[in-house]
């Protein structure tokens, strides 16, 4: 039982190591974007 | 927003320069745009959109994408990719000088071989937008001939049909078998890829095709807009495929902060706690359609790492890159937060574009003619093995008497057919 907690917490670990890596969350903030979204699917806006 | 929810493409015609975050931001509205859902799926496998056949004996195919299916739900006809290695193995337009992307090198994933028998390689697609597909269609008929690809809606309607505010778009992407990856994480779609058969290890053999559900982990987003007939050149990557290099970049007291390489932690191209030494090393290449390995290796999973990261030499202090490094962190977090933790497109991060000043550079004075943004670009799963290049460094013309068009390698192979309107 605590194995396959300890696997589970490792992998939720790993994946959390990963996202948090790669971009760092402490950047000063330089290029900030506002997302234009559609009400519409995808498609219709091409 | 709502989760995998559509997203409204850039307008390229009324694109702004200003300045580099505008680059930036284009390119990620795109990408969130190509893979919003359409009617057919994700936008850019709609009916805007066509493949593109792998070569021919020298000749590219539209492939029409699926038909309309309910909203939302993903459409039944398969795709067909091909492997990386399919490229055009006669010389292309430029490609024989700079030769990006033509060693025809193998890239496969970490967990594809273990256990064996090997079940994924890297797949690749290649895509344009309808109204790259006209263009093409029609600059092949006996009409003037337009030198590069247009950056307005509005050219001769002799030439060219009034196009729609996206402009030129072309992508590539590429796949691994989603069974090696963490599906919930991954944007997907079923296709029909070659099929290998192991004979030694050093040599696979081709023997028809086979359809699997793959899954995104990489994508070129290339595309004019107004004023930039060269193109912008971007990249996105999902999270999970390879640790960056060290790099320099500006935190929010505005010091100047390295990020480290480390390779910690699970990745899809990189073994846990692997090195750069062995890293971004060759296993195979694809010799007419089979697949052999490099001397002295097996044909194997090998270590990946991004040698430049955001586009930028690593370990450089130097003020345009830690400035630029910083502009596409931000620019990624200010995208990731407009997006639920459920949607797919969260773990995929544009990793740099790159652009000049509106000339096409040519392959003799690639030095003269100044990049800008990302300048040593190239995506860890697209150009694996080489990553010192950039975009331009294979994707420019001969002189500036070449046809612009040059800078699209598929553009010369491809046989008319793009639908007109």
């Amino acid at each position: 039982m605590n194995k396959i907690v300890i696997l589970v917490f490792s992998m939720l670990w790993i994946e959390a190591v990963n996202a948090q890596t790669v971009v760092p969350s402490n950047a000063k903030e330089t290029c900030v974007v506002s997302l234009q979204l559609s009400m519409k699917n995808g498609l219709m806006e091409q | 927003m709502t989760a995998n929810g559509a997203v409204n493409p850039a307008n390229s015609a009324q694109f702004s320069d200003a300045n580099k975050c505008d680059f930036y931001k284009w390119a990620s509205q795109m990408f969130l745009w190509l893979t919003s859902p359409g009617a057919e799926g994700y936008v850019f496998n709609s009916l805007g959109f066509f493949d593109i056949s792998p070569s021919v004996n020298g000749q590219r195919f539209f492939i029409t994408n699926p038909g309309p299916t309910a909203p939302g739900k993903m459409a039944s006809n398969n795709n067909t990719y091909a492997v990386h290695s399919t490229k055009p193995r006669v010389p292309e337009v430029i490609g024989e000088f700079g030769q990006a992307g033509s060693t025809n090198g193998v890239l496969i994933p970490q967990a594809a071989c273990s256990p064996t028998p090997c079940t994924s390689l890297v797949y690749y697609g290649v895509h344009v937008n309808n109204n790259y597909a006209v263009f093409a269609t029609v600059l092949k008929e006996p009409l003037p001939v337009v030198p590069s690809f247009p950056t307005t809606t509005s050219v001769p309607a002799r030439v060219f049909p009034k196009s729609t505010d996206t402009l030129m778009m072309e992508l590539k992407t590429s796949w691994v078998d989603a069974s090696i990856v963490n599906v919930a994480d991954y944007l997907t779609i079923n296709a029909t890829v070659p099929k290998f058969i192991k004979v030694t290890d050093k040599k696979w053999t081709t023997s028809g095709t086979v359809t699997k559900k793959l899954a995104l982990v990489g994508m070129h987003v290339v595309g004019t807009v107004k004023g930039h007939p060269e193109m912008v050149w971007a990249t996105f990557e999902h999270k999970g495929n390879a640790p960056f290099d060290s790099y320099y970049y500006k935190n929010a007291s505005d010091a100047v902060t390295k990020k480290p390489y480390s390779s910690a932690g699970n990745w899809t191209f990189m073994a846990t706690n692997g090195t750069k030494a062995s890293a971004n090393i060759e296993m195979a290449t694809v010799i007419n359609d089979d697949i052999i390995a490099t001397k002295g290796n097996t044909i194997s999973a090998s270590n990946t790492y991004i040698m430049n990261p955001w586009g930028s030499l690593p370990d450089s202090k130097n003020t345009k890159d830690v400035n630029n490094n910083t502009l596409i962190i931000s620019l990624n977090h200010s995208v990731l937060k407009q997006l639920k933790s459920t949607d797919k497109r969260v773990n995929y991060i544009q990793t740099g574009a790159v652009w000049t000043d509106g000339t096409i550079p040519t392959f003799n004075n690639i030095p003269d003619t100044p990049l800008i943004g990302s300048t040593h670009l190239a995506n860890s799963t697209l150009e694996t093995y080489k990553q010192k290049d950039n975009c331009f460094s294979c994707h420019s013309i001969n002189n500036q008497a070449s046809a612009g068009v040059g800078i699209s390698h598929i553009f010369d192979a491809l046989q008319p057919g793009g639908r007109l309107p």
